[in-house]
């Protein structure tokens, strides 16, 4: 396993990581903001990236998940993975389930039956066609976590997966992203607040200027 | 990179056996991949579209107040409406689809539903452009019908006969693709800028002028009793060509527009 911050010179592919990363450098307008970074990781390992307003954290996720070209080094996502970034990709005007079901659909999953989703809208007693815009942040972000556990993928990038979530809520996340490790996946996820409880033991790292490093170092350092 | 082979081969291994599998869709996946991923793209849009149907109407209304108001504020002469007819429905018409089309992108983009278009684009294996091509297909039935639905009755105000009627509707069909297409592209170098609606326009009016110019000509051939096959072949050239060239320009601007 190598060490976030420290340059990987191996991580060749076909080593069964779900996501390589080499010499990997995030820029946002010329300048630096993180990097080089060179990780793997390996199924059942979890991230949890942080860092003040504007360290590049959402930057980073969306590189990873392949929406920004990174201005130097690579990344190797051999696997389907979903990405779930701050904003909700819901159509406010559709209900929860027309949502839903789209979204599925458009990411490859519509082998998801219907009654599945109808299921999980049940489970949180969300209502199924009230136009998405009369529901609160919170049941949004439900709905925008929803494809976690609705169409299975090995790798999750979470961007602040908290924001606007009930206790009820953090918990669904947490046993699911319990579930998710123990089955062989990874995640990373960014997050302001301390993970919640329940939630398991994620790798802490801290996003600054001269990279990604243990946040235990930087406690130490301090 | 092999990355995109890659990709596509643990799509059907990974799903964990809790993914609650249904045979009647199971038909469907089996069909291109990329089936369910465009028509998805199209169903949003439709849906969204008739969930708002005030949005239709008021640019059916747009297109009737711009069009019905020239009558009035010129001379009653039927020479006169007769020879300014078909220009002004063209005009009409245009700024009625600009109108519609102006900020296509912007609330997708706002919304994050872009970006998960362009991952299942890199993940399904289905160009972006298709999918940009599915909207704007979407788009032009939504911005085109309402005024096609209208433009007879408002061609009577000018006194429009039978051929000219036919040849102006054949004539906007084309059209207002052509402009739909350009006009997507413009909303999608626009898009998440401030003021994208005026920015579409001022990109669109000069790239539209040619069809504004053919479809009208139609249109006065027409009622001369000349035949319009003409003007009308140029259109369907001219959508020939936006119909290859637009959705790979959109999906270019899209891909830098969820870049930043």
């Amino acid at each position: 396993m190598t060490i976030p911050g420290a340059v990987s010179g191996r991580g060749q592919g076909g080593s069964g990581a779900l996501l390589t990363v080499v010499k990997l450098v995030g820029e946002r307008q010329g300048l630096r903001l993180w990097g080089p970074l060179g990780f793997e990781l390996m199924p059942g390992r979890a991230v949890h990236v942080q860092g003040p307003n504007g360290c590049g954290k959402t930057t980073l996720l969306r590189t990873l998940a392949g929406l920004r070209r990174p201005a130097l080094g690579e990344v190797r996502l051999p696997v389907p993975c979903w990405f779930i970034g701050h904003a909700t990709p819901l159509a406010e005007d559709l209900g929860a389930f027309a949502n839903l079901r789209l979204w599925l659909d458009l990411a490859g999953a519509a082998a998801v039956a219907d009654a599945g989703l109808h299921a999980w809208l049940r489970h949180w007693s969300l209502p199924t066609e009230r136009p998405v815009r009369q529901l609160s942040a919170g049941q949004r972000r439900k709905l925008a976590l929803a494809p976690l556990t609705l169409a299975a993928r090995p790798l999750w990038l979470l961007d602040e997966p908290f924001d606007a979530l009930d206790q009820a809520g953090c918990a669904w996340l947490a046993q699911a992203a319990a579930a998710h490790l123990a089955g062989g996946g990874a995640l990373l996820l960014s997050s302001h607040q301390a993970l919640p409880e329940g939630f398991p033991p994620c790798e802490p790292w801290w996003l600054g200027a001269r990279g990604a490093r243990k946040a235990a170092a930087v406690a130490e350092a301090a | 990179m092999s990355g995109e082979a890659r990709l596509g081969v643990p799509a059907g291994g990974v799903r964990s056996p809790v993914e609650l599998i249904d045979p009647a869709r199971q038909i469907d996946v089996a069909a291109p991949a990329w089936a369910p991923t465009l028509r998805a793209v199209a169903r949003r849009e439709w849906l969204t579209a008739v969930r708002r149907p005030g949005d239709l109407l008021w640019h059916a209304g747009f297109f009737v107040m711009v069009a019905a108001l020239f009558p009035l504020s010129l001379r009653p002469d039927p020479a006169t409406l007769l020879l300014l007819g078909p220009g002004v429905l063209w005009v009409a018409a245009l700024l009625a689809v600009l109108l519609a089309t102006g900020r296509l992108f912007h609330d997708d983009l706002k919304s994050g539903w872009l970006d998960q278009c362009v991952l299942a684009s890199a993940a399904a294996g289905v160009p972006l452009a298709l999918i940009v091509a599915a909207r704007m297909a979407v788009q032009w039935l939504l911005a085109a019908g309402p005024v096609l639905a209208v433009a007879p009755l408002v061609a009577l105000q000018f006194g429009l006969n039978a051929a000219a009627l036919g040849v102006l509707l054949a004539g906007l069909a084309l059209g207002s693709a052509v402009l739909v297409a350009l006009a997507s592209v413009a909303a999608a170098l626009a898009a998440g800028l401030r003021g994208a609606a005026l920015l579409t326009m001022l990109m669109v009016l000069p790239m539209a002028a040619p069809v504004l110019v053919f479809g009208a000509l139609a249109v006065h051939a027409a009622q001369g009793g000349a035949p319009a096959g003409a003007e009308l072949s140029l259109l369907g050239a001219m959508l020939a060509a936006a119909a290859l060239v637009c959705p790979v320009l959109g999906a270019l601007a899209l891909r830098s527009a969820t870049e930043a």
